[in-house]
């Protein structure tokens, strides 16, 4: 197999094809910090592309809850157990994965390591809604809740990843990575069915159609991402979780870039499950509540701690540019590629010609109104 | 010492004696030469015949055949049951396991496949005959495989690596039965409802209103503004066409992962399943169809190679997680 670099756990590693990165990458960033799991985005994506018969279980998107929540149900549990020990040295203030990937780890007469689910397994895409990590204890008149009771909500969607399982599965190579914008698609008439891709996919986000008994997958709204808006399941988003942009690699950063300044300058955006060696191209912020911080590394890998630690910062008011760059999050439907805090109160996001997009304020107005409204005589509660 | 003995001891004696004679001295060593090079020349020209005849195309050569077509008077193209059949010499072929290119098929079935092949003035078909426990017929759930079997067809001489899907220089066509598409064929769409009897749904875009019942309407019926929801049939993917003519795909291929379905869709077959085993008929016109995207056309007398497939449903197999034969000699006798 050739040799690949994948920046993300900081080796080179084995992949099925000589690297050839897009000459942009489509990427998001997610702050789970923000996200309610209202399903706004799997509804948004449901009536977009997945309404058809043969794709009633089909979430291209999804938000499941952690740690007890998955869909299909246990598939990070289940590739974590298949892939055996996963430890990271640091070397310096990188860190190296010393354990094996997906493609390092594959049988003789396997393209890829990984497993097809069963239809049951599809069955319950909300199971483990809103469960916390402990159970509440049985007191004599009353639920107690546990100390330190957690969870928190993951939305999921297609990593696009650099370097994609289910592309590498493919015999047909009927899967293909545009190299304009990185976003990894199955071509619908190359696929025969196989499967290859849904058994090899470690994210379990390519899905087989039982009507039209092909595979298929999220498209990141391609026809919007052309015209420069943001995919459906992004400029949805209630809880203004999302940024949509293009990432560069590490040493081709651009700081003024929102996904760059929050992926590589602050580290405060961190890959799912690093360590499978896709390097996927959804980044989330770690949850800063969450008890478990080993829970958190096995998901987002050893960066987790300096993240929430920045994050942290930020919100205590010390990081206004972190804090600028977070704001921006859901602002526009139009792809930005630049951002600037103006004035040192506002912050303003540009497009790739330079034209500005939006502004919006670092902090939102308050306006406390008087109890009493002697226009019209009346009461007046004050509600957020 | 014993008389034998001595009398002989007293000859050797008397040969050693006498000198040799001018023949003797000359003659002998030139036989003995001449022996020599005559043996050398032979071994120098047994070593290069190969390169100074070079084999000549099977076609005028004829060689024995692993499978022979045998003619008859009308092939019993979508029969596997008529008594054509049973007339015909049998041939047994194992299949071997699939290790040239990833996903591997490592298991080998312990039984031989059984073939049989006869040919009209329109037709070739081929009988095969082969072990499956279950039927697997569908292939609507996401770990649902079919069963299937193909015969591939190639020019003959054939360089070993045609047999997996052909090669640039021999493309394969290839007659591809599928177990699921037979159902399609047989007993209507196998759809959504027939892996999931309990399914209910609210609405199919563009389909006004609610649907009744929670029933979703049968694919075949969905309106043609619905199919841009069936992204694999709107781009014309025969693997999602939901009416089916036939259970065969015809399809010509040129290596490993090439496979393309033929714009004419004129091969037939069906399959029977029966106390363990499948038995399919696979057919497709002699003359070829399809002549410019590869296809093969065949003609009474000539030999060509052939190739014989299985996927076990049962085992998962798909793609080339199969078990191919080896090259094959099929004459049409």
């Amino acid at each position: 197999m050739p040799k690949v670099y994948n920046w993300q756990i900081g080796r080179e590693m084995d992949y099925w094809y000589e690297a050839a990165r897009p000459r942009r990458q489509a990427g998001a960033v997610f702050d789970t910090n923000k996200c309610i799991a209202c399903q706004t985005c799997t509804v948004a994506c449901k009536t977009t592309w997945t309404s058809g018969k043969g794709q009633e279980y089909m979430y291209w998107n999804n938000v499941e809850t952690k740690p007890w929540g998955s869909y299909p149900m246990g598939w990070d549990v289940n590739i974590l157990n298949m892939l055996g020990p996963q430890r990271w040295t640091k070397n310096g203030d990188k860190y190296v994965y010393q354990g094996k990937t997906l493609f390092e780890a594959t049988p003789a007469n396997e393209r890829v390591l990984g497993y097809l689910p069963s239809d049951i397994e599809y069955a319950y895409p909300n199971r483990g809604e809103d469960e916390t990590n402990q159970p509440l204890t049985n007191e004599k008149f009353y639920l107690k809740l546990p100390h330190d009771v957690w969870f928190f909500y993951l939305p999921r969607i297609c990593n696009h990843c650099t370097y994609p399982a289910c592309l590498a599965a493919c015999s047909r190579m009927a899967i293909y990575k545009r190299p304009e914008d990185g976003i990894v698609l199955v071509d619908q008439l190359r696929c025969r069915g196989y499967r290859e891709c849904v058994q090899a996919c470690p994210y379990k986000k390519v899905f087989y159609n039982h009507v039209t008994r092909i595979s298929e997958k999220c498209v990141l709204c391609y026809p919007a991402v052309e015209r420069g808006i943001w995919p459906r399941c992004m400029r949805t988003c209630i809880g203004k979780i999302r940024m949509f942009g293009y990432v560069n690699t590490p040493e081709n950063a651009d700081p003024e870039n929102p996904l760059d300044f929050l992926i590589h300058v602050k580290k405060v955006a961190l890959p799912l499950l690093p360590q499978l060696g896709l390097e996927p191209n959804i980044y989330y912020i770690p949850p800063v509540h969450v008890g478990n911080v080993n829970f958190l590394r096995m998901l987002f890998g050893p960066g987790v701690d300096q993240a929430i630690q920045t994050y942290r910062k930020a919100m205590a008011g010390r990081d206004t540019e972190l804090v600028a760059a977070l704001v921006l999050n859901v602002s526009a439907d139009r792809i930005m590629t630049k951002f600037k805090v103006v004035g040192g109160s506002e912050v303003a996001g540009y497009d790739e010609n330079g034209h500005e997009v939006v502004r919006v304020p670092l902090k939102e107005p308050t306006v406390v109104r008087p109890f009493f409204d002697e226009k019209l005589q009346t009461f007046r509660h004050n509600i957020t | 010492m014993k008389t034998w003995r001595r009398r002989a001891m007293l000859r050797l004696a008397s040969d050693k004696a006498k000198p040799l004679s001018k023949v003797d001295r000359f003659f002998l060593p030139a036989v003995a030469v001449s022996s020599l090079a005559t043996a050398l020349l032979a071994a120098f020209y047994k070593q290069f015949e190969s390169v100074l005849k070079p084999a000549q195309a099977t076609t005028r050569q004829q060689p024995i055949a692993d499978v022979i077509a045998y003619r008859v008077p009308k092939a019993p193209i979508s029969d596997p049951d008529s008594p054509v059949w049973g007339t015909i010499k049998e041939y047994r072929i194992n299949l071997a396991d699939q290790t040239i290119t990833r996903p591997l098929k490592t298991t080998v079935p312990k039984q031989p496949i059984t073939v049989k092949a006869v040919y009209d003035d329109e037709w070739i078909a081929f009988l095969l005959i082969f072990p499956s426990d279950k039927p697997s017929k569908q292939a609507i759930k996401v770990n649902e495989f079919r069963d299937a079997c193909a015969v591939l067809l190639a020019r003959h001489p054939a360089k070993p690596e045609v047999r997996f899907m052909g090669t640039a220089d021999n493309p394969a066509t290839i007659l591809h039965w599928k177990a699921d598409w037979q159902a399609d064929v047989e007993e209507g769409f196998q759809d959504i409802e027939k892996a999931f009897p309990n399914v209910a749904a609210d609405f199919y875009p563009p389909l006004k209103g609610a649907v009744a019942d929670g029933k979703p309407p049968k694919t075949v019926d969905i309106m043609s503004g619905a199919v841009r929801w069936l992204a694999g049939l709107n781009a014309g993917n025969p693997i999602s066409e939901p009416v089916k003519k036939s259970p065969v795909e015809k399809i010509v291929g040129k290596g490993p992962g090439t496979i393309a379905t033929t714009p004419t869709q004129d091969a037939v077959g069906w399959g029977r399943w029966l106390d363990g085993h499948w038995r399919v008929v696979l057919a497709k016109k002699l003359r070829a169809s399809d002549s410019n995207v590869g296809e093969i056309s065949l003609e009474p007398g000539n030999v060509y190679a052939a190739a014989f497939t299985v996927w076990f449903g049962g085992e998962r197999d798909r793609g080339g997680r199969k078990n191919p034969s080896m090259l094959q000699t099929l004459l049409l006798q």
